[in-house]
């Protein structure tokens, strides 16, 4: 399964503000993500903007990132701006099945 | 202890019947299959073959005869519950796993053979407490709880960091975690009935069988209802938690 559209978004324009190479930048946004838990594979605009604001500048400062808090902010910004289709919803995720079944 | 083994197997009886009906109604609803195998996994084992079983104990040193129909009623609905629990486990956490549905195949066809077993083999060895087959059965049975457990501690643990960060619901979690708990339950009782002649020699572990299991049962009645029919003011507390926890 590929990653999703936001997160090859987000890993590209990374790659490109920032100083670090495709791998540790690829490498990077996939920690935080852990971090998140969230998958690259299945990871959304929404959620990716969450992990932008309030992970990835302390992971970016880590990595000698210079203004990594107001890079992420204009990344997250942009991806919004983007209107990126999400993953391929086709495999619901457990919690979409909890949810629902919730709805009694 | 009479009284209370009656309450215990009453409170997770009634329980899996509520749940069980509405999850059913509630597959019929979505045509999905998670809500249609737990649904039906609640009426055949906990409606079915949790009380069959217990009956069968109460039964067999007075009236084995009649003892038989019941064994056979415990058999089938326990090990149908346990193969709609391995089928909801694929399909809830691992549905692309190209693994999966062979396992739950496989699974299943182990599932039939010890249902076949329970049916043909004479009731008094059950009096005599260690059997070869029980084994069989405990893995067999209680393993599909336990590896929907598994997979949903694993998957529940995930969800916390979600909640950190405010993406995800403190409800829906919340309704796993205590689905974890409640099969967790269910794989314990397992064990217990298992091990229990093996403990006798430690502590009176045979006659506490029937106060270990209800107590158990009793757990998985409340787990299941405040994870389907949560109270408000449970929600509250959730959702007031999670505002905590998150920051």
């Amino acid at each position: 399964m590929a990653d999703s559209p936001a997160f090859e978004w987000v890993s590209e324009e990374l790659e490109r503000i920032s100083s670090l190479d495709r791998l540790v930048a690829r490498g990077t946004l996939r920690l935080v993500l852990k971090k998140a838990g969230l998958d690259a594979r299945a990871v959304t605009a929404k959620q990716m903007e969450v992990v932008l604001r309030e992970l990835l500048p302390e992971e970016l400062g880590s990595r000698g990132v210079e203004d990594g808090k107001s890079s992420c902010e204009r990344l997250a910004r942009r991806l919004l701006a983007a209107k990126l289709t999400d993953a391929d919803p086709s495999d619901e995720s457990p919690e979409a099945v909890f949810q629902r079944l919730g709805g009694l | 202890m009479q009284l209370f083994g009656l309450f215990c197997v009453t409170a997770y009886c009634l329980a899996s019947v509520v749940v069980g009906v509405r999850l059913v109604r509630l597959a019929r609803r979505t045509r999905e299959i998670p809500e249609l195998m737990i649904g039906s996994a609640f009426l055949s084992g906990g409606a079915v073959g949790y009380p069959a079983s217990v009956a069968v104990v109460r039964m067999l040193p007075g009236s084995p005869a009649a003892a038989q129909p019941m064994a056979w009623a415990a058999a089938v609905g326990l090990g149908a519950a346990a193969a709609c629990m391995l089928v909801a486990w694929w399909k809830i956490y691992h549905p692309a796993r190209r693994w999966a549905p062979w396992a739950v195949s496989l699974w299943s066809a182990l599932l039939a053979a010890v249902c076949v077993i329970q049916m043909i083999r004479p009731l008094s060895e059950m009096a005599i407490g260690v059997s070869p087959w029980e084994a069989l059965r405990v893995v067999a049975q209680g393993g599909a709880y336990a590896a929907i457990a598994w997979s949903g501690f694993r998957y529940h643990a995930v969800l916390r960091r979600r909640l950190r960060l405010g993406l995800a619901d403190p409800v829906v979690a919340n309704r796993i975690w205590l689905w974890n708990i409640a099969a967790s339950a269910v794989t314990l009782q397992y064990g217990y009935i298992w091990a229990a002649p093996y403990l006798d020699s430690l502590f009176h572990a045979v006659s506490a069988t029937p106060a270990f299991v209800g107590t158990l049962g009793v757990l998985m009645a409340v787990c299941i209802m405040h994870a389907f029919y949560p109270p408000q003011g449970y929600l509250r507390w959730i959702k007031r938690r999670a505002g905590v926890e998150a920051g």
